[in-house]
């Protein structure tokens, strides 16, 4: 056999063996969506049915109101919600970030200590949060998930940044000083635009999770800032788990994350290698 | 342009740390002057106590007769060029070198200007577009003399800039260096703690150790007469040889001689250098430079100059070999011509070429010589 067509084959070997890791990996999904279009009687059939009449049923009722579930309210939520989230938190994990790497801020196990509230299961948080909740009217509100969010998001942000923030020789802030800029201009003209990528990467991972948050969103909110995740869950009835449903509104919800992802794989890989190679 | 004063500076980390001890300099207008000394000296704090990138704790800092202590260094009108070059990776070449004159919103045309002169000067035409992350080790630094030349400031601040080259590169561009110093007649403080740059760039050059000013004086000054153990240590390639030994005033000059007498030389005082009469019969040290001794063969091994040494180590080399040998168990290095062969395991007959001996008190470190003509 010549050397091409050997190598042809083992191509061809790990090509294979790739793909079934990808469907090993992404069996739950690919399970979510063959229920959502599986008619009712399928989807609870004892013996797993494969061959079937795709219906999309499940994601004509999910829009059409039907019971309580309000799709577009519910959507809009999350939306609204995963992005300011986002935002809010970059725009106030960046100068932290910077703060704590370049000024030894609080000290120097600060931004651990900041970290350290990521490392407590959030259920522990439940009880006082929805007593501060009630006590402050945020209860039901979009801002009072948004804070929530921000209290996950802005540590995590905040360490993630620091450490790419570290890697940049701080004589090239001196070499900006010494021309006159400002803190802030070398912050902003400086050090944000080398350690952007990591930001994005940063920005999408706090992204993913604002949206796919389900604990705090089904517990703080009841009607007005009910979010995809928490909606679903109204599919989960006293009179038995309506699978199809769950399965669409899943499958809706996923797609946000599978664009995000798209749009920001470049700066992932980018961003969170940055420090390895270079 | 301007003269640079510092008074008593000090600059002290957390509250132990004493990084610069009352510190001296005054350094003229135009002059090149190296801030010299290993690393942990104080040289890059006191060359960022100038720039204003760190507080000085004690002490003023005068440009001409302004102190500048409250400046910012943005303020301070200097131009600096860093070890790690410190250009920004996300600017073209061309970008990285218009940037002080585009912070200081220069018009458009005159930058440009400006940065084709220099580029031109510096070689770097062709890589103008080009985004400085592409560019290779030497090139990054000939950028980044570049922007610190394009705008006279006044002063120049170099804080090892050529540590991180390879050898053929960093001998071009020490050249490069000092030829665009003296033809921009600017103010420089040039940090390294490579004693052969310092050497061969400075007008002047402040030794340092420990956070404290050794020596300031021009390099020949530093090479002939040291101040102390530390610069006659420091200063030359190989290193200068230190002999502890007893020193004993004679009528006609000086005599020095080891507890075992493996060592014992007497020098002829007449020479021009002269040791203050409190040293008779006290503990010095014996310093001379290793190109300052001459092999003499067996017969001639009485004369007064010449101590035995024993070799362990013969280094051959193209232009003269070095020799290892132990004088008194005292580990020495010395010269000899390239035809002469030495052995290793054989004893040795050396000429302490006389007139150029350093000696220094043994507790203090300090010379103890002085020359008959300066006092």
């Amino acid at each position: 056999m010549s050397l091409q067509a050997e190598k042809k084959k083992r191509n061809w070997i790990i090509f294979i063996v790739l793909l079934l890791g990808i469907i090993v990996i992404n069996f739950p999904i690919i399970w979510i969506f063959f229920t959502s279009i599986k008619p009712k009687e399928f989807i609870e059939s004892t013996t797993p049915v494969w061959l079937f009449k795709p219906n999309f049923a499940h994601y004509a009722g999910l829009f059409s109101h039907e019971g309580e579930f309000n799709f577009f309210l519910y959507f809009s939520n999350s939306l609204i919600i995963s992005i300011s989230a986002t935002f809010l938190a970059m725009f106030i994990a960046y100068p932290a970030a910077y703060s704590i790497a370049r000024y030894r801020t609080l000290g120097d196990n600060y931004s651990f200590f900041v970290l350290s509230i990521r490392m407590i299961p959030p259920i522990i948080f439940i009880i006082p949060i929805s007593i501060l909740f009630a006590l402050y009217r945020l209860t039901d509100t979009r801002i009072g998930i948004i804070l929530i969010y921000l209290t996950f998001n802005i540590p995590f942000a905040c360490w993630i940044i620091k450490s790419f923030i570290e890697d940049i020789p701080e004589d090239l802030e001196r070499a900006a000083y010494m021309d006159g800029y400002s803190h802030l201009q070398v912050m902003t003209k400086i050090i944000f635009p080398l350690t952007k990528s990591a930001v994005a990467a940063v920005a999408i991972i706090c992204f993913i999770f604002s949206w796919n948050e389900f604990l705090f969103a089904l517990i703080l909110s009841f009607i007005k800032s009910v979010t995809l995740t928490a909606g679903a869950a109204q599919f989960v009835t006293g009179y038995g788990i309506r699978w199809g449903m769950i399965s669409a509104a899943t499958v809706i919800a996923i797609i946000p994350t599978i664009i995000v992802g798209l749009i920001g794989q470049r700066f992932l890989v980018r961003g969170l290698t940055m420090g390895a190679v270079k | 342009m301007s003269s640079i004063k510092l008074k008593d500076i000090w600059k002290i980390y957390g509250h132990e740390v004493e990084a610069v001890r009352n510190l001296q300099l005054d350094i003229k207008n135009g002059e090149f002057v190296s801030l010299l000394g290993p690393s942990g000296c104080g040289k890059s704090s006191t060359l960022r106590m100038i720039a204003g990138l760190e507080e000085i704790t004690k002490g003023n800092l005068y440009f001409d007769d302004t102190r500048m202590n409250d400046i910012e260094p943005g303020d301070r009108n200097l131009s600096m060029v860093f070890e790690n070059y410190a250009l920004f990776p996300h600017m073209t070449a061309y970008d990285n070198i218009a940037f002080p004159l585009t912070v200081r919103k220069f018009n458009r045309i005159e930058i440009d200007k400006r940065v084709k002169e220099i580029s031109n000067l510096l070689d770097l035409d062709d890589l103008l577009n080009v985004l400085v992350v592409s560019c290779g080790g030497g090139e990054k630094q000939r950028i980044g003399i570049a922007r610190a030349f394009i705008r006279k400031g006044e002063a120049l601040l170099m804080d090892e800039p050529i540590s991180h080259l390879d050898y053929e590169l960093r001998m071009r561009t020490r050249g490069e260096l000092a030829r665009l110093q003296r033809l921009m007649e600017i103010t420089t403080i040039y940090v390294t703690h490579d004693q052969a740059e310092a050497l061969a760039m400075s007008d002047r050059i402040a030794v340092l150790n420990f956070g404290e000013l050794q020596q300031f004086g021009t390099p020949e000054e530093l090479y002939d007469s040291p101040e102390n153990l530390f610069v006659a240590g420091f200063i030359g390639e190989p290193p200068m040889n230190f002999i502890p030994c007893t020193y004993v005033r004679q009528s006609d000059g000086h005599r020095f001689y080891t507890e075992n007498m493996g060592f014992d030389i007497k020098l002829n005082g007449n020479k021009g250098k002269l040791i203050d009469e409190k040293y008779n019969g006290r503990n010095v040290v014996f310093g001379f430079r290793p190109h300052e001794v001459e092999i003499v063969s067996e017969a001639n091994r009485d004369g007064n100059t010449i101590t035995k040494a024993a070799v362990f180590n013969f280094e051959p080399g193209c232009e003269h070999s070095y020799v290892l040998a132990k004088i008194c168990d005292i580990d020495v290095l010395f010269e000899c011509p390239q035809n002469v062969r030495v052995y290793e395991n054989k004893t040795v007959y050396i000429d302490i070429i006389s007139k150029n001996f350093h000696v220094f008190d043994r507790e203090s470190g300090k010379s103890i010589l002085t020359r008959q003509n300066s006092s």
